[in-house]
């Protein structure tokens, strides 16, 4: 953990055993913050909502003029106008300068006014009308597609949530909906804490987040459905350790797909509205930008977790925790805590494939060795990877084959002599 | 089993290499939006009480006034309530606006005469704000060819059975020649060069180089010359008095079917709206009185729909009593079409709806270019750095992400091409560029899910070979409602909002659904094709296996 490096080489390797549901308290701090400090910005400063939200006219012509120039040449074109905010922008690469020319909402849709204004500025800029780029909205436009975003993220909640809830289960939606509820205000948050734009696009960008955090916490709850499936009769694993398990099982697919989608938006970002200048990527790729990140977050450090503590409420989740507790044997709860290959082979190798890890992780693996079942004997994975393309090959597989990862701790007790805990649950 | 997977590869990249190929070869690009390619668009909404029927007619209106534009790929289409119109590459958008945003008014009018079609050219400096596209200088019809159309009572719908003529002295202090009112009030629009036409425009020489009023100078107190609407360029244009009516006097308006089974529009008026009808009945209908043969003009009454003439029957009966009846001419009798869009125009005519602007949006032509290649090179840039990280950490398999993306890519722009000119003209926007660019992420995910899977069999002791299969089920599952997922995000963005959200939300759907057919007949055959060759799994810097962290087997192996 110390080395990103030698991190990374567990995380491929699958042998990372981090406590993210253990550690809720920190995590759900962390958020508690950001939210916080969001929403107080939002109750002291608001949100900097587009023209798209306010309505009004907005001009941008290429131009040299200064800003006094073109407020004299507004104002002459439509006296009142002279009002309107000005500013120059300059492409960092071609160091074209436009002139932008904001108006407010009360001369939307005069469209004699508008087009004066325009044809002044044209003059000014020397260009053709055409080439004079402008946005006019009614004061009501904004509130009403606000209105429709609403509408939509509301649907999207509702009808997801059913889907979740029939898909996994009614715990699963809860968590998935608080995660969800999380990004939109950490989202919300930045936003007014940095006074970005907010504008339509904006929104749109918002929406897609939400199905993207959602995505990234269905893998993860659909790991965890397929390892505690019988866990209560195995008695093996908390619900706890059974989502620390699943969240380093998928932590590999977690990162690389947050990173696939936030490379690409990053590209948008940086390449789109820095390098070219292109206004509309750049509301586009922050939103997304932010939301992405606030999204593998929350699937991470917000569900799960939080699936964890509804979980361990339940009776019989209760009950295999305070067995499990009480149990000399197992000693200190960190001791269940499986890596994703000591999961998947069922026997946990030695220490010497994993050079960094030392101390307490190291013993934790030896014990939990112990704890689960061998069937496999003196199996040892590592060697044993090597034969497996030719043994498979050879479609001779002397030794039994061993259960993959995900069903490996609850189908491992029905086909196998009951192992202790089993018995143990029984006596219930 | 074997045989299957070879297919379903054939057939996936048979199709990917089949439709780009017909794409290119076809030359077709997809449509590009106004926000890449610059041009005006405009978001309309209606006050006031909203019918659907109203609505669906004032879309059809709009539509007329923007083919009049002239502007290729334009559309005009309805979300929700809102009228969206969008008009790329538009060369006047100050002047098409204006145009765009007038109210729909019908109007009742007197006709003085038929003049030529408008044959005036560019060249002059004719108004710019000409409703009529030049059409070619056909010879102009023979003005005071006989009128098409007639009206009479619904009563008496057979044309010689009209009631006698009672007041044979035409009231002349009323006639429509004498009450013209020249319009000076023309509603803030520059006033068009050609002054406003009169009864001396009927006789001017160059008739047709008088072009027609524009839809924002067609006032209710001014003269108009006005085109028919079915061939404005061709047939001979009308010139109308100030209205002698506003088309809210119609109540209804329908199609019916009289007894030699010709089409005809039966007409209702309002009660105000029959007391000021039959008031236009008894001046105009002694002059059909004096001429039944070949009636005068005075003896016409047009009804204008914004800024287009739909009829101009002759007054055959003096009082009408609520009701009436148009027909087509003996010698032209109405088609349904006809019949149906005049009945239309009538009843809809009479509750117009009032437009207001709510999203005005012009882009000049070299910003939606720069746009256009920021949000290609951002695409590229970010596809290109996500496959070398594919690469980088999955080996051969990252190389499976790269055919499979192309794969993918080409089928994405083959359907993104079809679409656009298909009837429902997708549009690719700078938001769709976006929604596409976004959906790599998604893509590239459906083969992370699975090679981690993949990974997890292996870790469990499995051989490759016995895992590619195995784990692809499951991966499946998983891919598959995760896609679900992101779809119904996409199909409720599509649904609920308007704008731009719709063109990013329905790219992001579109490869949510490409993903699921390319997982099962591309990612899977493929892997399990490259899983099976141990000159794949065990390539020494490529290796299946090295991508797989299955470093030893290819050492000890």
């Amino acid at each position: 953990m110390a080395h990103p490096r030698a991190a990374f080489a567990r995380l491929f390797r699958g042998e990372t055993s981090y406590d993210f549901a253990g550690r809720w308290r920190t995590w759900f701090a962390i958020s508690g913050v950001i939210i916080l400090a969001g929403l107080v910005s939002f109750g002291v400063r608001g949100m900097n909502f587009s023209i798209d939200f306010k309505g009004g006219t907005v001009w941008e012509v290429p131009s040299t003029a200064s800003v006094s120039k073109a407020r004299s040449v507004v104002d002459g074109a439509v006296p009142g106008f002279g009002q309107a905010t000005i500013e120059v922008l300059t492409n960092t690469q071609t160091h074209q300068r436009t002139i932008k020319v904001a108006a407010p909402a009360k001369f939307a849709g005069q469209s004699a006014k508008i087009s004066a204004v325009t044809d002044a500025l044209a003059k000014m800029g020397n260009v053709s009308t055409n080439d004079v780029t402008v946005q006019a909205i009614g004061p009501s436009w904004g509130s009403d597609i606000t209105h429709k975003a609403i509408v939509a993220v509301i649907v999207f909640l509702v009808v997801v949530s059913g889907y979740i809830w029939l898909r996994f289960e009614g715990k699963m939606a809860v968590a998935a909906l608080v995660a969800l509820v999380h990004d939109i205000l950490v989202t919300a948050g930045i936003y007014s804490l940095t006074g970005f734009e907010v504008s339509p696009d904006t929104v749109i960008a918002f929406l897609t987040i939400l199905g993207y955090s959602l995505y990234d916490t269905i893998v993860v709850f659909d790991r965890v459905q397929e390892n505690t499936r019988g866990l209560a009769s195995t008695n093996r694993l908390t619900y706890t350790d059974t989502v620390n398990l699943s969240m380093n099982q998928v932590l590999a697919r977690s990162l690389n797909t947050s990173l696939v989608a936030i490379l690409p938006i990053t590209a948008v970002l940086v390449i789109g509205a820095w390098i070219l200048g292109a206004t509309g990527l750049q509301t586009f790729g922050l939103a997304l930008f932010v939301g992405l990140t606030s999204g593998a977050y929350s699937s991470i450090f917000i569900a799960s977790p939080l699936l964890a503590l509804l979980k361990e409420r339940e009776p019989r989740y209760a009950e295999i925790r305070r067995r499990l507790q009480s149990q000399p044997s197992a000693g200190a709860a960190a001791s269940r805590r499986l890596t994703p290959a000591a999961a998947a082979t069922g026997a946990v190798t030695a220490p010497v494939a994993q050079p960094v890890r030392v101390g307490a992780d190291a013993r934790d693996e030896q014990e939990g060795r112990a704890q689960v079942p061998t069937g496999d004997g003196g199996r040892e994975p590592e060697d044993h990877l090597g034969d497996d393309d030719a043994r498979g090959g050879i479609g001779a597989p002397a030794p039994p084959p061993p259960t993959p990862a995900s069903a490996s701790i609850p189908p491992r007790s029905g086909n196998r002599p009951p192992p202790r805990p089993r018995k143990k649950g029984r006596r219930r | 089993m074997r045989r299957g997977l070879v297919w379903s590869l054939v057939l996936i990249i048979g199709a990917a290499i089949v439709s780009l190929a017909v794409t290119v070869a076809v030359g077709a690009t997809p449509l590009l939006g106004l926000d890449l390619r610059g041009g005006l668009s405009v978001v309309l909404r209606p006050q006031g009480h909203v019918t659907s029927g109203a609505l669906t007619q004032s879309v059809s209106i709009i539509d007329r006034r923007v083919n009049g534009l002239g502007v290729s790929n334009s559309s005009v289409t309805r979300q929700g309530n809102d009228i969206v119109i969008s008009l790329p590459g538009v060369k006047n958008s100050a002047q098409a606006f204006s145009q765009l945003g007038q109210t729909a008014q019908a109007f009742f009018r007197p006709v003085l005469c038929e003049i030529a079609p408008y044959a005036g050219g560019s060249s002059s400096s004719a108004s710019p704000s000409s409703t009529v596209p030049s059409g070619g200088s056909t010879t102009p019809k023979a003005i005071g060819a006989a009128p098409d159309y007639r009206l009479d009572s619904a009563e008496m719908p057979a044309s010689g059975l009209s009631p006698p003529s009672q007041a044979t002295t035409p009231p002349t202090t009323s006639t429509p020649a004498t009450t013209i009112v020249p319009s000076q009030s023309s509603g803030g629009s520059p006033v068009p060069v050609n002054s406003p036409p009169s009864q001396a425009t009927c006789s001017a020489s160059n008739s047709a180089q008088i072009p027609s009023t524009p839809v924002e100078n067609d006032t209710s107190t001014s003269a108009v010359i006005l085109p028919f609407y079915l061939s404005p360029s061709q047939s001979p244009r009308y010139v109308l008095g100030p209205a002698d009516m506003s088309g809210s006097g119609v109540s209804t308006a329908n199609v019916i079917v009289d007894q030699t089974g010709q089409y005809q529009v039966q007409l209702q008026f309002t009660g105000k709206g029959s007391s000021e009808f039959d008031k236009i009945a008894s001046q105009r209908y002694p002059f059909y009185a004096q001429n039944k043969s070949n009636p005068p003009y005075q003896s016409l009454e047009a009804f204008e729909l914004d800024g287009t003439v739909y009829s101009a029957p002759t007054i055959q009966a003096q009082s009408f009593n609520g009701t009436a009846v148009i027909s087509g001419s003996t010698s032209a009798p109405f088609s349904y079409k006809q019949a149906n869009d005049l009945a239309v125009a009538m009843k809809y005519g009479s509750l117009p709806l009032r437009f207001v602007p709510q999203s005005l949006q012009t882009v000049s032509a070299t910003i939606g270019k720069d746009s256009l290649h920021a949000g290609i090179a951002a695409g590229i840039g970010g596809i290109v750095v996500v496959l070398l990280y594919m690469i980088l950490y999955y080996r051969l398999l990252g190389l499976v992400v790269v055919f499979g993306l192309a794969v993918g890519g080409s089928l994405l722009y083959s359907i993104i091409t079809g679409l656009s000119h298909s009837s429902y003209h997708l549009t690719l926007t700078l938001a769709g560029v976006v929604g596409i660019i976004v959906s790599v992420g998604i893509t590239v995910d459906s083969y992370v899910v699975y090679f981690e899977r993949l990974k997890d069999e292996v870790r469990a002791g499995r051989s490759i070979r016995q895992s590619v299969e195995r784990s692809f089920n499951r991966a499946f599952r998983t891919v598959l409602t995760a896609d679900l997922v992101a779809f119904m995000a996409a199909l409720i963005l599509w649904a609920l909002t308007v704008g731009d959200v719709r063109g990013f939300a329905f790219m992001l759907g579109l490869s949510t659904i490409l993903d699921v057919v390319t997982a099962y007949l591309f990612i899977r055959p493929m892997v399990i094709f490259v899983g099976r060759r141990r000159a794949f799994t065990e390539a020494r810097y490529l290796g299946v296996a090295r991508g797989l962290g299955a470093r030893a087997a290819t050492r000890e192996a």
